[in-house]
């Protein structure tokens, strides 16, 4: 049998030296550019007009340009701008993120409250995107030119085609609004209620989760199609098999190789779709923070939010290098 | 069939004689969550309206925005209203210490300090000092007689907080130990904020029962109007805020909901910056104010739900010091037309329409402003920002023409003075007039409610006919509740006080 | 002289592409998906030039009596909050939705597929340079990048162009540069090094012509891409800016109304999907037809 997968010693290869030294590297490698992510987001941030004292404020007839400019220096914002940098880089490497500039809160608390919420939308995602591309894709190559791949083909050009923020809408309007079913915004943490949070994840998560589940049959499709003309499977053939077998037990396995990594590199659009959805459904997750941050000029918390989500977006694609080295032997650690 | 009948009779004449009922969690949705929970350093109705039944004021404005008692049961001022003494009555902080003369200085003075940088630092300026005498006793000093202080004073973000959990704490942004009838439990970001029922409260009912009735009230929150609508229908949550303009006439004509609200105190205008021709000439100021449909945008941008014409200035109709006539009441193009000819501007012009596309209420009128203006030869070329960029803006009066408002104002000289008094940092169209200024200033110092009257009411003529602003309209608010929520009452000030006395229908 | 030589050589080259031509035409309309696409794109770019003669409505003038009216045989998709006609607001809204998603690849072609040309022929430390600024720019997730620069630049047509050209300044360089290494060591242009021809010329010559192929498939994907970015940029409120029309901004408006007036929402939607899948069929079309190792499946 042809099984590589199965033959791989998982968590022996991770513990061995040369992984060890790659990982070492790669951790290393992704420094610098969080690094620069911060000192750009940093730049960014310093250079839009307006700041989060005008929302502070609130209504104007509390507002004079004198207590303006006081806000500002007492938060610091006239200071240089590589001295902000310096004050800001400094706590970070202390662990301290800072707090935010409107509400006062704990920055690093709030992202901590925050990230789970993301991370179950992502994870949900990816496995209505996986459960659904799978089978999809698999069917329609093994049926390829009949009816069964023109299905798979139009889910696939509807599902690339579609906006997320309007599958969301459309997804409100059918099973909140029509059918009264799931409620269309709020959030419930998953450990205080777990039925009642999968209720309000469920949409946001099918919002995501199709149009990924569209380009992952995509690629499914095509390297099904790819690996059923190899030579393994062409002799498994040979060998009289049966076709399903040989779909699923030879061809499958070693399509999933490319798949598995391809979606993990879909992770950096799958976090700038949450960022949408989160907003459409009301969730607290961290893509809403740095929007609203954005938005308010409360600059502590961008840079915290946009240093977490870099450096999770990097966590993946080394994730992924590791996955794909421990899969693919002709990979060297280099 | 006759038994249904007999028990739905029999329901309902035990709602109408009911007597308000003890427990149950009211499921509040919000529309924002908080601004920061520290209520002396926002200024964001959302951190008011769910914090203003955990703290109190020392003194309350009730339902008609009359002043009644709050930490103080009672006061007095000199004669020459220089000095204003406060005696409290008997209240304790939620962990259970006494609130003292001590705390309300504190407060006050916490306030007032530049370095504490609280939005609402200037609403003390005139206080001298404020010396506790004993436990009960406060003293307010005063520079000049200043009749606004007790309706500052009763601003339900302008709270007494205990001295000794600032000081323990540095802030209270996370913290919140107040004395009123709902004790913090727990925040959330953008999931819940939850409160509950706090048992040493000083208030009582009319039966003399001890408030408030509810057990606790959970906040939730759902920024987006549907969400929020489409929550109350379903009875996801028993009351929600800020019904949309367009849902007020659906979610009405629902049995399962109850719509409350109506006028609140803000106002909405046209505001010019009275510096910069052509709008340094009453004339072309005046010719807007005929030009502009008032009433189309109230049933076009509002939905006819949404707000009510403006039929003065600032002063929301109906209330005490307004003024119900004002020569701008319906659309006349024709006059507008020959005040611009006199004015020298027959042929029309152009200008610069500076609007903030963040708040609906603001934008969507401009664009019917602009069509009314076009009808007497003058394009508005509107020019879109965020409220974030618009805002320093508008304050640096760095503006020609704008839309903007302001809300929350209780007093007179709030509603007057702030925008249109020659001396105020609020004036941002730069207007000046010595007669409105003088008049202004009078109403300042005058205690007699019927003297202020005859002086506001004078100055809001002048101002109509100098037409600093063309006066759109006045935001309506409404809430919505399922029929088990009993007691609610609105307050047209925004203040969510009511909650003090809202209790659940079995 | 020494010229002359190379550009016969490189004339050459591209009368061997002509003879192809006609195989990639054939190719590319007798594949129907290719040719559906060419015509639903066709029939946006129609609708969004020539809206002023396809229907009696303006898009911004408001129409207060005619409030979220449902679709009806005066208002195909029925009205908006403001009374205004949806399809009328659709046609024009895809001016917004077309010029900017044009614009801003053109401008990632310009500048992305010039740095991947100079990448791709110069090597070295030209090449590591430009990909290492590629790879930052590849490295932010797109759409919170686009959302930065919105936010630092404001909006506004020409921003949001910028913002969302720069999100794909990386990608056509990669591919512009893909192209560029492969042609490079082709007989054709070491010859014309050797006798002297002048860079720039070469470029024009023969490797600009070679990497044209994929950069047109390039172009039709990230155009789709482009529509669905400039949409979710004006859902979130930070693209095209109101009054003027554009199909983000009417779903997000729209989403208001939502039970009272689905059309107004679902109709910008089913625009924004149908283009997009115009583009995409329209890219897969022209890269099976221009690809030479795709063959009839």
């Amino acid at each position: 049998m042809s099984d590589r997968l199965a033959a791989l010693p998982l968590t022996h290869a991770i513990l061995r030296p040369p992984m060890l030294i790659f990982l070492g590297r790669r951790t290393l490698l992704a420094i610098p550019s969080l690094l620069g992510v911060a000192l750009v987001t940093f730049i960014l941030m310093r250079s839009v007009p307006g700041d989060v004292v005008t929302s502070l404020l609130g209504d104007v007839q509390d507002v004079t340009p004198e207590r303006l400019a006081e806000l500002r220096r007492m938060f610091g914002l006239d200071l240089p701008i590589h001295v902000q940098f310096g004050q800001w880089l400094g706590a970070v490497l202390q662990g301290d993120l800072g707090s935010s500039l409107r509400t006062g809160r704990s920055i690093a608390g709030d992202i901590a409250l925050r990230f789970p919420v993301t991370l179950q939308l992502t994870l949900m995602s990816l496995a209505i995107a996986l459960t659904l591309a799978l089978p999809i894709g698999v069917t329609a190559a093994r049926y390829r030119g009949r009816w069964p791949d023109y299905l798979g083909s139009a889910f696939v050009l509807v599902g690339l085609a579609l906006p997320n923020f309007f599958l969301a809408i459309l997804l409100i309007l059918l099973f909140s609004l029509h059918l009264g079913w799931l409620p269309p915004a709020g959030y419930v943490p998953l450990l205080e209620d777990p039925a009642e949070n999968m209720r309000r994840m469920l949409l946001p998560s099918l919002s995501l989760g199709l149009i990924l589940a569209a380009a992952t049959t995509r690629i499914m499709r095509s390297t099904m199609l790819e690996v059923l003309g190899r030579d393994y499977v062409r002799t498994a053939r040979a060998k009289g098999l049966e076709e399903r077998v040989v779909t699923l037990r030879h061809a499958l396995r070693n399509a999933l190789i490319p798949v598995v990594t391809v979606v993990g590199l879909q992770f950096g659009s799958l976090l700038g779709g949450t960022v949408i959805i989160e907003q459409v459904f009301s969730l607290p997750g961290i893509g809403r923070f740095a929007l609203e941050g954005i938005n308010l000029r409360d600059y502590p918390v961008v840079q915290g939010a946009v240093l977490v989500i870099a450096a999770a977006f990097v966590f993946v694609n080394l994730l992924v290098d590791v996955i794909y080295a421990l899969i693919d032997p002709r990979v060297r650690y280099a | 069939m006759k038994r249904t009948i007999f028990v739905t009779l029999a329901l309902l004449l035990g709602l109408a004689l009911a007597q308000p009922q003890f427990g149950g969690t009211l499921r509040v949705g919000m529309q924002t969550d908080p601004v920061g929970l520290d209520p002396h350093l926002s200024n964001a109705t959302a951190t008011r309206n769910m914090l203003e039944n955990t703290y109190d004021t020392l003194v309350m404005h009730d339902e008609t925005l009359a002043i009644v008692p709050g930490l103080a049961e009672s006061w007095e001022a000199s004669d020459d209203l220089l000095q204003w003494t406060f005696h409290l009555r008997e209240a304790r902080w939620h962990d259970g210490e006494a609130v003292t003369a001590d705390d309300v200085a504190f407060s006050i003075m916490r306030i007032k300090d530049p370095e504490v940088a609280s939005p609402r630092s200037g609403n003390f300026a005139v206080v001298e000092t404020v010396e506790a005498i004993d436990d009960r006793t406060v003293v307010f000093t005063l520079s000049q007689p200043f009749t606004p202080l007790l309706s500052f004073l009763a601003q339900s973000l302008n709270v007494i907080v205990p001295r000794h959990v600032v000081e323990a704490n540095g802030d209270l942004q996370n913290v919140t130990i107040g004395s009123g009838p709902f004790r913090f439990v727990e925040y959330l970001p953008q999931t819940r904020l939850v409160l509950e029922r706090f048992d040493d409260y000083w208030g009582v009912d009319a039966d003399g029962r001890a408030l408030p009735y509810l057990d606790g009230i959970t906040f939730t929150f759902y920024p987006d109007p549907t969400a929020r609508t489409t929550a109350i229908a379903t009875g996801d949550v028993d009351w929600i805020e800020y019904v949309p303009a367009v849902d007020v006439l659906s979610l009405d004509a629902d049995p399962n909901v109850e719509v409350v609200g109506g006028l609140a105190a803000n106002f909405r205008s046209v505001q010019f910056n009275t510096t910069i021709p052509p709008f340094d000439d009453h004339r072309v100021r005046q010719a807007f104010a005929y030009a502009i449909d008032k009433q189309a945008v109230v049933d076009l941008a509002l939905f006819g739900t949404g707000g009510v014409v403006a039929r003065g200035t600032t002063v929301p109709a109906g209330n005490f010091y307004a003024v119900e006539s004002t020569p701008y009441d319906t659309r006349d193009v024709e006059k507008a037309r020959a005040l611009l000819a006199e004015a020298g501007l027959a042929d029309g012009f152009e200008f610069d329409f500076y609007i903030t596309s963040t708040y609906d209420f603001l934008r969507d009128p401009a664009e019917i402003i602009q069509s009314n203006l076009a009808d007497i030869g003058v394009t508005a070329t509107i020019r879109m920002e965020d409220w974030s960029i618009f805002l320093p803006n508008y304050i640096a009066g760095d503006f020609v023409v704008l839309v903007s408002g302001s809300s929350g104002q209780t007093d007179p000289d709030a509603f007057l003075y702030t925008p249109f008094h020659s001396e105020s940092a609020n004036n941002f169209g730069k207007f000046s007039d010595a007669r409105v200024d003088e008049l202004l200033e009078a109403g300042r110092q005058e205690p007699d409610p019927e003297v202020r009257r005859e002086l506001y009411v004078e100055a809001q003529e002048r101002i109509l006919e100098l037409s600093p602003h063309v006066f759109l309209f006045h935001s309506a608010q409404y809430s919505a509740h399922r029929p088990r929520v009993q007691g609610y009452v609105h307050f047209p000030n925004t203040s969510y006080l009511g909650f003090r006395t809202t209790w659940l229908a079995n | 002289m020494h010229d002359g030589a190379a550009l016969a050589s490189a004339r050459a080259a591209s009368a061997r592409r002509r003879s192809d031509r006609w195989r990639t035409l054939r190719l590319f309309l007798t594949r129907s998906a290719g040719g559906v696409g060419l015509l639903m794109v066709l029939a946006a770019l129609i609708g969004a030039i020539f809206a002023p003669y396809l229907t009696p409505y303006d898009a911004v003038t408001l129409d207060p009596p005619a409030r979220l009216q449902g679709p009806s045989a005066e208002h195909w998709l029925g009205t908006d909050q403001l009374g205004r006609d949806t399809f009328t607001r659709i046609l024009y809204g895809g001016r917004a939705s077309l010029s900017v998603a044009g614009a801003a690849v053109t401008f990632a072609l310009l500048v992305g597929g010039t740095l991947g040309l100079l990448a791709g022929f110069y090597r070295g430390w030209v090449d590591a340079l430009i990909m290492r600024i590629t790879d930052v720019l590849l490295s932010f997730p797109a759409v919170l990048l686009a959302i930065a620069l919105i936010a630092f630049l404001g909006a506004g047509f020409t921003n949001l162009v910028l913002a969302i050209g720069i999100v794909y300044v990386g990608p056509f360089a990669r591919v512009a540069r893909g192209a560029v290494l492969t042609v490079r060591e082709e007989l054709f242009v070491e010859a014309s090094r050797a006798l002297g021809s002048r860079d720039w010329r070469i470029i024009i010559a023969a490797v600009l012509p070679s990497a044209a192929a994929p950069l047109i498939v390039e172009v039709t994907l990230r155009l789709a891409y482009a529509i669905l970015a400039e949409a979710s940029l004006s859902f979130l409120g930070l693209g095209t800016q109101p009054p003027t029309p554009s199909w983000g901004l009417m779903v997000s408006d729209g989403r208001r109304f939502l039970a009272l007036g689905p059309w107004a929402t679902i109709a910008p939607g089913l625009a924004i999907m149908l283009v997009v899948l115009g583009f995409n069929l329209l890219g897969d079309g022209l890269r099976d037809a221009l690809d030479p190792r795709v063959k009839a499946r």
